[in-house]
Order: structure tokens, then sequence, then C-alpha cells
């Protein structure tokens, strides 16, 4: 192997590694380590496990091999304020961290550039959720960006199945999947459309096979309506809609609907239009869907990451280098604003949240600052991604660093809206 | 598991006699008494903090379960607070609050606020012995608080104050029906929360149409967990509600037995109609995060310091060094 990928490679481990032993988020990890002990301690399946089923089984797998050094001997050791122990919370995020050098593989096979691969592996925000936080968001990423390839290389039957399983560890998989099948009936493609449709129909039962015993009734309302905004639960997002009027929505907000039918329908004349490769307008359109996301709907902190492998593709298949450049800008600042306006910096390292930088952290009103920069760079993005293809400039940075002063002078200081 | 509402007013202070309110405290303050009550005073600037109170007699049975419930408006920038002193049946007097209540302290936000205190409940918390039968609440009092050097002219106007008794329908199934502002299930004897992690509760519920509700799981006096504020679904009656010590912020108005666990689901919007317990699973946790704790100040600042040299700079200096030597081939 050449000697700077394996550079790369190994400064991309080891800084995961290295974070993930002491580091985690409190709530998150302790909802995984209460389901997988649960298994393992009583031989009960957690049909209450907060996230999708596939998630839980891979992290059952690899708890494991934990398990089994447990019964070793090995005597495991409690940091902080943590709720699960050190190794013990390593073996959790294994799967998510072996997927992001999975990523890392996929990204320079296909573009064949080390820097295209290193925006992702050794961004910050990459390495922040899946080695401090504790995220699993790139065990979604990795079956979607080699369902990208496999779409490039034309194998559109094992793309589709990436995608599912894409989807099946967190739904946004299911948006490029959605698209294809979207493609396939106005191709007149019944058969492709009916092998697709069969074969996503036949793994989501499949993993959700644990859950019929149970009924799928907790299933449904806790997660299905959760994302689809039919929840009962008045939460409260991160969006901006939500940021600047206080509104606390069911699951999504209704304004999600709407954004999807403006990105399947721009993908319906995009395609009618042009005949070009699928792939781009694949991507295109799945950007703009994630972009959508991050805008309307509960917009988790980590759904953000999404964007970073979609721009590094887009920006090779369309030579937008400046895209790609500022793919890893996004994901830098991205993680600046969440620990300091979401998280406080202590949160995922000791295991309670305290203000260090009290002119950064714990500030009034801070969600808002966080809404109108993320969203300041949601646009630039799509800028990049729209607009001709320009260079990175450094002014980019300043922009950004300009529209969170004003945000925060405005909303923290001045207080104009206080909610 | 049974089914609680309002029931008709035992009580209602009509605001017609001034001599009835009484003031307590050294600053100088106007009380008015004519259909509401009004209190205007000057907090002067002080290094301490100031206060002042208004008393009324009162003479509630606890036996009833009254339900106190004021109207009224404070000016932002001070506090406010309800208390109520009452007698046992053979006139003992108790107090009848105690601190760490939604009751005491409260911010006073400069806009129209409903108020409601559970007798029983502020009684029995403060005396967990105390018998209902023959015990009576005989003065409640409303104070204004300023912390120190907050200074100025400051106002609390109490537009209705009363009492209600409580209605109770009891079932002996898990689920009921009529119209209810608060569902209490008895879970049994109360169980230490120490550890606790989480509560799912699974639920149906039915109501009027601006029904919103909040659930709690509550040991002895004490709030233990607390759920959303959910609101009724068009798709489904069931709900799966998530409830966990880390949302305590408020306690519901009827709490269940003091020597019990209970869940209380309790309307902040509407009335429920229906409601029926499905499931519950009480889960604990050994190695549970603590809400707060303390640490070496020093010892979090090089541990944050260390965690940002792995997350930072290793990894943007990596970048900078892989950019600059693609650039260096082309």
């Amino acid at each position: 192997m050449n000697t700077k990928v394996l550079a790369t490679l190994l400064v991309g481990l080891i800084v995961r590694l290295e974070i993930a032993s002491f580091a985690g988020h409190p709530v998150d990890m302790g909802l995984f380590t209460y389901s997988v002990r649960l298994y393992y301690e009583t031989g009960r399946f957690d049909t209450l496990f907060p996230s999708l089923p596939l998630v839980y089984y891979v992290q059952l797998l690899f708890y494991s091999l934990y398990t089994m050094i447990r019964d070793a001997g090995l005597v495991d050791l409690v940091f902080l304020y943590h709720p699960d122990y050190m190794v013990e919370g390593l073996f959790l995020r294994l799967p998510s961290i072996l997927a992001d050098l999975g990523i890392f593989y996929v990204l320079l096979k296909f573009t064949g550039k080390l820097r295209y691969a290193a925006f992702y592996l050794l961004n910050p925000f990459s390495i922040y959720l899946t080695g401090a936080w504790g995220m699993y968001d790139s065990l979604m990423m990795l079956p979607l960006v080699a369902g990208f390839v496999l779409v490039a290389r034309n194998q559109m039957r094992f793309a589709s199945i990436s995608f599912i399983i894409s989807g099946l560890f967190k739904l946004f998989g299911f948006i490029p999947f959605g698209l294809l099948m979207i493609e396939n009936l106005f191709q007149k493609r019944f058969k492709e459309f009916a092998i697709q449709l069969g074969v996503g129909s036949g793994l989501a039962l499949l993993t959700l096979a644990p859950y019929f015993q149970s009924g799928l009734q907790d299933f449904y309302v806790g997660f299905v309506l959760r994302f689809l905004g039919g929840s009962g639960a008045l939460s409260r997002s991160y969006n901006i809609v939500a940021a600047f009027s206080g509104l606390r929505f069911t699951g999504s907000s209704p304004l999600v609907w709407l954004a999807g039918v403006v990105v399947v329908s721009a993908f319906v004349i995009n395609r009618k239009r042009g005949s070009g490769p699928i792939l781009k307008s694949l991507l295109l359109w799945s950007i703009v869907a994630a972009v959508s996301l991050d805008i309307f709907s509960q917009s988790q902190p980590q759904w953000l990451s999404w964007l970073i492998p979609l721009s590094i593709l887009y920006a090779f298949v369309t030579k937008r280098d400046g895209l790609a450049n500022f793919s890893y800008f996004f994901g830098l600042t991205s993680t600046f604003l969440s620990i300091t306006l979401l998280q406080t910096s202590t949160y995922l390292v000791t295991g309670v949240p305290s203000a260090l930088f009290s002119a950064l952290e714990g500030l009034p009103d801070a969600l808002i600052v966080n809404a109108v920069t993320v969203l300041s760079m949601l646009v630039m993005l799509l800028g990049y991604v729209f607009l001709k293809p320009t260079k990175f400039k450094v002014e980019v940075i300043a922009l950004t660093a300009l529209i969170y002063l004003q945000a925060y002078f405005w909303f923290t200081i001045m207080r104009v809206i206080v909610i | 598991m049974q089914g609680v509402s309002l029931g008709p007013v035992i009580w209602r202070e009509g605001f017609d006699n001034a001599s009835t309110w009484a003031l307590s405290g050294s600053i100088p303050a106007i009380l008015q008494v004519n259909n509401s009550l009004s209190l205007k005073i000057v907090f002067p600037s002080r290094t301490t903090a100031q206060a002042i109170s208004i008393f009324h007699n009162v003479s509630l049975p606890l036996d009833q379960g009254p339900i106190v419930t004021l109207g009224l408006q404070v000016s932002g920038g001070i506090s406010y607070g309800v208390r109520f002193w009452g007698v046992t049946a053979s006139n003992r007097p108790f107090s009848a609050w105690h601190e760490g209540s939604m009751l005491q302290h409260r911010r006073g936000l400069g806009i129209f606020e409903t108020v409601s205190a559970n007798l029983v409940s502020e009684s029995s918390i403060p005396n967990p012995t105390l018998s209902l039968v023959g015990a009576r609440i005989t003065r409640i009092a409303l104070y204004l608080e300023a912390a120190p050097l907050v200074s100025g002219t400051f106002s609390m106007h109490v537009s209705n104050l009363r009492a209600n008794s409580v209605l109770m329908t009891k079932a002996s199934s898990s689920e009921v029906s009529g119209n209810f502002t608060v569902l209490v299930a008895d879970l049994g004897p109360a169980i230490a929360t120490q550890k606790l992690f989480q509560v799912f509760v699974g639920l149906d519920i039915k109501g009027s149409s601006d029904l919103s509700y909040v659930p709690y799981f509550t040991t002895g006096a004490t709030v233990a967990a607390q759920g959303f504020t959910y609101v009724t679904k068009v798709a489904t009656t069931y709900e799966l509600a998530l409830l966990s010590p880390l949302q305590v912020n408020s306690s519901p108005l009827f709490a269940g037995n003091v020597h019990s666990s209970s869940l209380v689901v309790s309307a902040k919007t509407g009335d429920i109609s229906f409601f029926r317990l499905n499931s519950i699973s009480i889960r604990f946790f050994s190695t549970q995060a603590p809400r707060s704790a303390s640490l070496d100040l020093t010892t979090s600042r090089d541990l944050v310091f260390y965690f940002f040299v792995f997350l930072f700079i290793i990894p943007v200096a990596m970048v900078a060094l892989v950019v600059k030597v693609f650039k260096d081939e082309h």
C-alpha cells in the first residue's frame, strides 16, 4: 500500500480509537449500552432499542467480542461520569469506526484521489461523530457511498441493495433508493421496479422479524411515526424554523413533506429534460434532500455529516474541486458549532456538561446561533453544487465567521428574539 | 387506576374586604382589595435579599382534597411564591409547604398566570405521617422577593383565588372512561430510583381535540421521571411514551399515594375521556451518569485540550500534509 495512504489511514484510525477510549455521549452511549447488556445479560431482545434494528444487530455482533474478553478476565473501568465502561464503549463504536475506514477506501478507489478520501476520514466531524459521540451515521453512509459507486458502474441491482441496506441503518438511505425506483418507473422498466420493491420489502421484513413476536405497535409509534411527522411527542428540533419560532413539532415538521415533494418533482423534471447519466442526478437530488432535512426536519446535528461524502462524490463526478474543499470546512465548522453551542466542550469528555470557555459556550439562545450558521453553510454548499464550479476561497471562512458573529451579537447579546 | 378531575368550587375569595388580608415585612407597600387584589411595592437597592408577604385566613378541610387555583400577574425581575399552613384534628399546627416545590420562588413573568396547588400533596410532603381526617388548611400566604441589588417598583395582581374539591373515579382494571384531568395508576410500593434510567409506557388515550398531556413516574412524593408533552395523533390512539429522570422539570397537580410508585398522566390542556395502560417498562442502569458532578476545573480543561488535539489539530495537520504532497506531485 502507498505510504501516504497508509499514513492517512493510520492517523484516521488512531485519533478515533484514542478519543473513543475515553469520550462518549452519555445519553446515547447509555441507550446503546443498556440494550446490548440487556441481550447478553438476560437473553432479551430489546424491542425498545432507540434506532433501527440493523444497528442493534451490528452492535450485538461486535459486543459479542467484548463479552468474550470480559469472560476471559478483562477488568474494565468507567471513565469519570460516563455510563459505559471504557473498552465496552470502544467495542460499541468499532462498527462505525470500521465503516469510516470503509468509506475512505471506497472514496479512494472511486476517485483515485487521496485528498478526497482524506477529506472524509480526517474530517473532524466524522471523527467527532464516530470516535467521540458514538453515533452510527457512518454505518448508513458506507453502503450509501458504495451504492453510488455501483450506480457509476451501472450495477443497478447491487446499487439498489446497497441503498436498501443503507436505509435500514438510517432512513436517509431510502431516498436515493426511492429516486432510483422513480427512474425505473419513468423509464418503464417495470421488472426492475418490481425487483427493487420485492428486495426492499423482503430485507426490511427480515430485519424486523424479532419485532413480530412482541408486536410492531411500539416500533410503528416510537420510530416510524416519529420520522414521518406523526409522533405524539412535542420535542424540540434543531432546525431554523423551530429555533426562531420556539415551536415544538411532533417528530418532523410538516414542512418536510413539502420539501419531499419539491425534491421528487425536481428529480423527475431533471430526468425528463436530459437523459444524461443517472449518477449525477441521483447525487444532486440526494444532496438537496439531505439539505432539506437539515432545514425542515428534526435536523439532528449528526445529519449534517451525510453531506460530506455526498459532496465529495458530487465534486469528483462534476469536477467541482471547490465543493470537495468546502466539505472539509463544513465538517470542521459543524464540529465547532456542535461542541460549543449544543453540548459544551466537557460533555463528551467528562460525561457532564460544563462551560469551560464562557465566551463560546452556555450562551442564551445558542440554538438560534447554531441554526443561522448552519443554514448559511447549507446555502453556500448549495451554491457550490448548483452554480458554476468555483475554487474554495478563504473568503468563505471569513463570511461564515461574520455570519456566526452577527448571529452571536443579535441573538445572544442583544437577544432580539427571546424564545 | 383512578381518574381524577376538579369538582365543584368549595371556597372562593371575593376580594371585598381589605381587612381580611394582612401585610408582613418592613418594606412600605400599597395593598388594594377591590374585586381583585393589587400589591405595589418599591424595593430599595440593598446587598441582601428582600421580601414581603400578605396573609389570608381560610378554612379548607383536607379530607375534601382541595385544589387551590390562583390567577395572578407578577412583575418581571422579582420572584414570588405561595405558602400554606394548617392544623390537625387535634389543633396541632403544621406547615404545608416545602422548598423545592414548584410553588416556591417562581420567576415573575409580567403576564397573567394560573397557579394550582394540591393541598393534600403540599401538606403530605413535609408531613408524611399527617392524618388528613379532621385536618384543615387555615392560612394562605403570597410573597414577593427580590434578589440582592434588585431595586425598583414592582407589583402583584391577583384576580382569582378559589378552591375546588376533587372527584375521583376508581377502576379495578387497567382502563378507565369518563372525563378526567389526571389519571393515576398505582404501581405498588415505592421503589428506589437512584439507578433509574428510563420508563417506557405503552398507553391508549382519547380525549378532547385540544388534549395535551404529560406523563410522570412518581415514587412517594418525588417525581422520578417525566416525559415530553404529548398530543393525540390522527394515525392511532396508542402512544409509547418515554420518561426520563433527566427530563424532570415540573410535577403533576395530583400525585399518587405517597407510599407508592405511580404513573401519573396529567392533562396540560383539554380533558382525557379514555385511558388504558397497556405496558410499562421500568429500566435501571448499573452505571448511570449523574446529572451534575464536581470535577476540578484544571483537570477538565486539560482533558478537553487533550481531546481537541486528537479531534482538530492532528487531523487538520495531516490533511494539510496530504494536500501539500498532492500539490507537489502535480
